[in-house]
């Protein structure tokens, strides 16, 4: 279970990876990836979902702060890689209304 | 451990000094000159000493709370070890330390020493060195524990305050939370809390026309956090749906309190459903919520209803999609809505239910079985007695065309009770609703003829101005509508505190069952 952060020039976009469990036990780790950012720097983000093994309402919930965090109804957050038991969760919690799952 | 670890670990601890002054000692010997030394050893050190010569006096003057320390002499009445023996036992869940002073060197008189219950020994001759640094290391081990105890006695006073504040929060909850409505006929349901607080919420209500709305609610997280959100989405739903606003009206105002009230990262999963008993639908409106599952009794096949929306609390209500699906339904249709708790319950393989589990279960089962039942079974087996991890919850609702009035007040017009003759101040008494129900069904059932009579219209007096009129009478008695008391006034969200508020005249006729009300209007 950990996050990991790194700039990519070629996507001009912060990719946090996600790997293990999503859940409250990464709030820290999660929320520490992007808080020194610079506002602008921080426009286009990927979470790369492909090692995540599950997500609860809690990482939901880190979403959310997140996307209000760089810039709300304006964010530029995809999320990639889901599982088939996350993607069920997105759906069923009609996130790709807030984010781009792809 | 090599050695220059070990030293470096005794540097890294300081030695930890213990406070002789005043500590009390009980010192039980008969030997004079051995209690003559000693007592003039330790005294010199401020400790405090009671010397005590025979077991019979020692039992007496003792008394956990009044020592820190107690020395003994094995041979005090040639019963010492008897006597260090039956105060260990007086202490109960205190501890004293005890130190024995012996002149028997052998192996099997110094292993009795402990089994007697002694923390330490000194043989006779003892050098003043050794008695020193035995004392101070049972003073120092006395002391440690008498900290300890003191903590566990003040963390089980604030477990116990905890614990009484709890349960009165919680009897606060389940006041403003309450479940009413829910027990009825068609209705069974489940609601599990995983801790005290529950962060799942079912409602139920009935509309002034007759319609009943469900709400089932799935907070962030669980346990009082959780619970936290539920107590003003309870006060909202009840209160509008009493109002007679339409269930998107109410899922709106929701949202907008919860997106005001809760942090960021906090949102309610919700499924909304409006009963109409009358046109055989339900409209149901789902936000973030695993699907709502409908079984047929005609053909006996199973839909699901997926939620559509975002859950609760997350964006602005004016971005909320408030359209509701209609679902015609009929007699014995039973539907399913439940948070996901239920299909995520885990087994100690760390396996979750799942959602296939729970359809195949209904999908699967027969016209005439219990299903709600067949699903609590399966999942009591498939969990195994393994700890519950989230609040569960589960209705299902069986739909019944008939009647439900008995469980609802919601009859507030006024010509109707007056065609029944009805005393209005009966729904006030306790159990009054009952009976007042019971009263208006015999009395309609009775009643041979009867009308009201209903007038409508819009007088013109200008381009730009005018008033409506609507006038009502019935054929019932009339009442004195002079006695009309000023409180029936004071609630203007119904009856004629609400007629009151929007019209510019309210005008009653004698005998007091006809009643003129008039609006101005310019434009």
């Amino acid at each position: 279970m950990s996050v990991s952060s790194e700039f990519s020039e070629t996507e001009n976009a912060l990719k946090i990876k996600i790997d293990g469990r999503f859940g409250y036990e990464l709030h820290q780790d999660f929320t520490s990836c992007y808080k020194h950012l610079p506002q602008a720097a921080a426009k286009k983000l990927i979470i790369d979902l492909s090692r995540a093994s599950y997500i609860d309402s809690a990482a939901l919930g880190m979403l959310l702060v997140l996307r209000e965090r760089v810039g709300g109804d304006r964010s530029d957050i995809t999320l990639t890689g889901a599982n088939r038991e996350i993607e069920k969760v997105l759906d069923i919690t009609n996130f790709e209304k807030l984010f781009k799952v792809k | 451990m090599i050695l220059e670890d070990f030293h470096q670990d005794i540097d890294s601890t300081p030695f930890q000094e213990v406070e002789w002054r005043g500590k009390r000692v009980m010192l039980a010997t008969s030997q004079a000159q051995l209690a003559n030394d000693m007592m003039r050893f330790l005294g010199a050190e401020g400790l405090v000493i009671q010397h005590i010569t025979s077991a019979e006096q020692g039992m007496e003057v003792f008394h956990p709370e009044n020592f820190e320390l107690l020395i003994i002499d094995v041979d005090l009445n040639g019963d010492g070890l008897m006597m260090g023996h039956r105060l260990k036992f007086k202490m109960k869940e205190h501890f004293v330390p005890l130190l024995f002073i012996t002149s028997h060197s052998d192996e099997i008189s110094l292993a009795s020493c402990f089994e007697a219950g002694g923390d330490d020994l000194v043989t006779i001759p003892y050098s003043d060195t050794m008695l020193f640094s035995r004392i101070n290391s049972l003073l120092k081990m006395g002391g440690s524990y008498h900290q300890q105890y003191r903590e566990r006695k003040e963390l089980a006073y604030y477990h116990n305050v905890m614990q009484s504040e709890q349960k009165l929060a919680k009897s606060i909850f389940n006041s403003i939370v309450h479940q009413d409505y829910l027990d009825r006929e068609n209705i069974r349901y489940t609601l599990s809390p995983m801790s005290i607080f529950n962060g799942d919420m079912l409602l139920s209500a009935m509309t002034p026309n007759g319609h009943e709305y469900i709400l089932l609610g799935d907070f962030t997280g669980h346990g009082l956090t959780a619970s936290i959100g539920t107590l003003p989405v309870s006060e909202i739903f009840y209160s509008m749906t009493a109002k007679g606003f339409t269930l998107t009206s109410i899922i709106s105002e929701i949202n907008r309190r919860l997106k005001k009230l809760l942090p960021l990262e906090m949102f309610m999963a919700t499924y909304a459903i409006d009963v109409n008993r009358y046109d055989k639908v339900i409209s149901v409106w789902g936000g973030g919520i695993p699907d709502l599952l409908l079984k047929r009794f005609r053909d006996n096949q199973m839909e699901s209803i997926s939620a559509k929306n975002l859950p609760l609390g997350i964006i602005d209500s004016q971005d909320l999609e408030l359209t509701m699906q209609v679902i015609p339904v009929d007699e014995g249709d039973r539907f399913y809505i439940y948070t996901d708790g239920v299909v995520e319950t885990e087994n100690h393989d760390g396996k979750l239910f799942g959602t296939q589990a729970l359809r195949d279960v209904i999908s699967s089962a027969g016209r005439d079985d219990n299903i709600y039942q067949a699903i609590m079974d399966n999942l009591e087996q498939f969990r195994d007695g393994y700890e519950q991890s989230d609040d569960i919850t589960l209705l299902e609702y069986a739909f019944v065309s008939t009647d439900l009035q008995n469980y609802f007040d919601n009859d507030k017009t006024l010509p109707v009770r007056s065609l029944k003759k009805m005393d209005p101040s009966l729904r006030k008494q306790n159990n009054g609703i009952l009976k007042y129900n019971q009263i208006k069904k015999d009395r309609l059932e009775a009643l041979g003829e009867g009308f009201i009579h209903i007038e409508m219209g819009n007088q013109i007096s200008s381009e730009t101005s005018g008033k409506l009129f609507i006038v009502i009478e019935d054929s019932g008695k009339g009442f004195d509508y002079n006695k009309l008391k000023d409180d029936i006034f004071a609630d203007k969200h119904r009856g004629l505190g609400l007629v009151n508020q929007f019209a510019d005249k309210v005008q009653f006729e004698a005998p007091g069952n006809k009643v003129r009300i008039e609006c101005y209007w310019t434009q």
